[in-house]
């Protein structure tokens, strides 16, 4: 990458039918490669291409929705190809701060103990580990309004459950393989529950019922349970961390 | 005074309420939804004169028995040639009909497909949800509740009573046959050559493991030559993923925005329709072509549900 944050690449784009395509960056799950997915999925946005119905961001690799009546499949690729030639701004977006307060080895206290063995990390070094990274919104999916987070410590990476647990409550904070995740809406999760957020991630009928977008960075702050109830019910803005908008 | 509604008297298992789909959610991880077959959805709301994605009851293999709360409400049934009676009388195929308060309306079976739909002139006085009425069972979004419809659930209707209009009858809709057409991809290169002859030679069954979100496929298994695990991405309905047992899954209107197994091709907007009126034990063949061939086909299939509209005409006299 250049010093001005602008970067050259040369993703692939294949198509997925013939609604769709996709732009494929590197294959692996890297902050930079997400970056660069962003950043495109942003220059789309402020382009005048015709045609696109929507788009769907994920780890390397950004879904491009588009109507064939409105832009053929060579013309949209040759646009795409144009835009990204014109170098993709990397730090343009860099997405939002978060402060996400967490009640840990809260309800789940099996599940915090089954990590600190696995681990062979203390009750306070797994809090103290995952308080202090930033993670990073890869992707939001699987469920409506769920953030995969990368940027987990290695020392907190561990095998996701052999069966999944069949109904997590919304705001639980997890940890699976090399990721962290927040329920948003009840789903059945082979993750690991590190703790309970009183954040809502999802607001039923609310102008912005999703809280996070991918490229938004997450810093987990601890609480205690009895907060949990004080805390419940603010509006998700109030965790913005300061400065950032 | 309570509204006029549709009671649900015996539902089948899985009546929900279906339009045309959402968009502009899919970044979120909320899927389209929507209709099934959005060919029948235009057929039955033509018949009734509301516009071609105009939410209605979709209902799979049988729609159950109903009754209107109001005075009359005109109804139309569309899909695989489901037998209707309106209190023990039948309704002639492709048209509309008046239900009566207090008359009973049964939707029974069809050995043709497996999706049908029920629309109600002037449509359902249910609000949207991100853009549409479309129910995403799965998230409980959108529809009546989210969920399907129970036995004894009234559904809000618009119009209090049937207009005083003949009763509107379309031709038989144009029966497509051969395989369905597919572009290979967005994965095709996780398969060899050899694999993907494979699934353009063979036949795959369609089995009862088929829902809204994915119809599971039984046939010769997909081998991969590099791994079944990708890096997640973005999936569309039509995707035909094979995860590690070789297995093919071809998603639906419900199925989720990402996904984490390689997809081996992708069949075409225009023939998901044809695939997901497939019955349990039928097969599929694939065919594979380009994506300027899959868009001359797309124009098509566009035109013809245009021409759904024009193709409605009031009944002749000699047969009301």
């Amino acid at each position: 990458m250049s010093s001005s944050g602008r970067t050259r690449i040369n993703p692939r784009f294949v198509a997925v039918g013939d609604t769709a395509l996709s732009v494929e960056f590197d294959n692996v799950i890297d902050p930079q490669v997400s970056a660069q997915v962003r950043a495109l999925d942003l220059a789309i946005a402020a382009s005048d291409i015709p045609g696109i119905v929507e788009t769907v961001p994920s780890f390397r690799a950004l879904l491009i929705v588009y109507e064939p009546e409105d832009i053929g499949f060579a013309s949209l690729i040759q646009q795409l190809s144009q835009l990204i030639s014109l170098g993709l701004n990397a730090r343009a977006n860099s997405g939002r701060s978060w402060v996400v307060p967490v009640a840990y080895g809260f309800p789940d206290e099996d599940d915090f103990h089954e990590v600190a063995t696995a681990t062979r990390l203390t009750s306070d070094e797994i809090v103290a580990i995952h308080s202090s990274a930033v993670f990073q919104v890869y992707v939001v999916g699987f469920v409506p309004g769920l953030p995969v987070l990368g940027g987990l410590p290695a020392a907190l990476h561990l095998s996701r459950r052999p069966d999944p647990r069949p109904d997590l409550p919304a705001g639980r904070v997890m940890i699976g393989g090399m990721q962290g995740i927040i329920v948003p809406m009840p789903m059945p999760s082979g993750y690991y529950s590190l703790g309970q957020t009183p954040l809502r991630l999802y607001q039923r009928g609310a102008a912005n019922p999703f809280l996070f977008r991918p490229g938004d960075r997450i810093r987990f702050q601890p609480i205690t349970p009895a907060e949990l109830d004080v805390l419940a019910g603010t509006s998700g803005d109030r965790f913005l961390a300061t400065g950032d908008g | 005074m309570q509204g006029p509604a549709l009671r649900a008297i015996a539902p089948t298992p899985f009546v929900t309420l279906q339009d045309g789909g959402r968009r502009g959610w899919r970044r979120f991880g909320l899927s389209g939804a929507g209709a099934m077959d959005r060919m029948s959805l235009a057929i039955a709301n033509s018949l009734v004169g509301n516009r071609a994605s105009e939410a209605a009851l979709e209902f799979a293999h049988a729609g159950g028995e109903w009754a209107v709360e109001a005075a009359s409400c005109r109804i139309a049934v569309a899909g695989a040639g489901f037998g209707t009676t309106i209190d023990g009388v039948a309704v002639p195929p492709l048209t509309s009909a008046i239900l009566r308060g207090g008359q009973r309306l049964r939707i029974g079976g069809s050995p043709q497909g497996v999706w049908g739909y029920l629309a109600v002139a002037g449509g359902f006085a249910i609000p949207p949800e991100f853009g549409s009425r479309s129910t995403h069972l799965r998230t409980k979004i959108g529809g009546l509740h989210g969920r399907t419809v129970q036995a004894g659930a009234t559904l809000p209707l618009v119009a209090y009573r049937a207009t005083d209009e003949p009763e509107r009858v379309m031709s038989a809709p144009h029966v497509e046959e051969g395989p369905c057409r597919i572009v290979l991809g967005p994965q095709d290169d996780f398969f060899g050559e050899d694999t993907i002859a494979l699934l353009l030679n063979s036949e795959y069954r369609v089995t009862w493991q088929q829902d809204r979100m994915a119809y599971r496929l039984d046939g010769p298994h997909l081998r991969h030559s590099k791994g079944y695990n990708i890096i997640s991405d973005g999936v569309m309905p039509g995707c035909i993923q094979v995860p590690g047992t070789g297995t093919p899954i071809l998603l639906m209107r419900d199925a989720g925005t990402v996904g984490g197994y390689p997809k081996i091709a992708t069949v075409i907007e225009p023939d998901l329709r044809r695939v997901a009126q497939t019955r349990p034990g039928n097969v599929v063949r694939f065919q594979a072509i380009s994506v300027a061939e899959a868009h001359a086909i797309r124009r098509g299939y566009l035109a013809r549900l245009q021409l759904i509209a024009e193709e409605t005409g009031p009944l002749p006299n000699a047969l009301t």
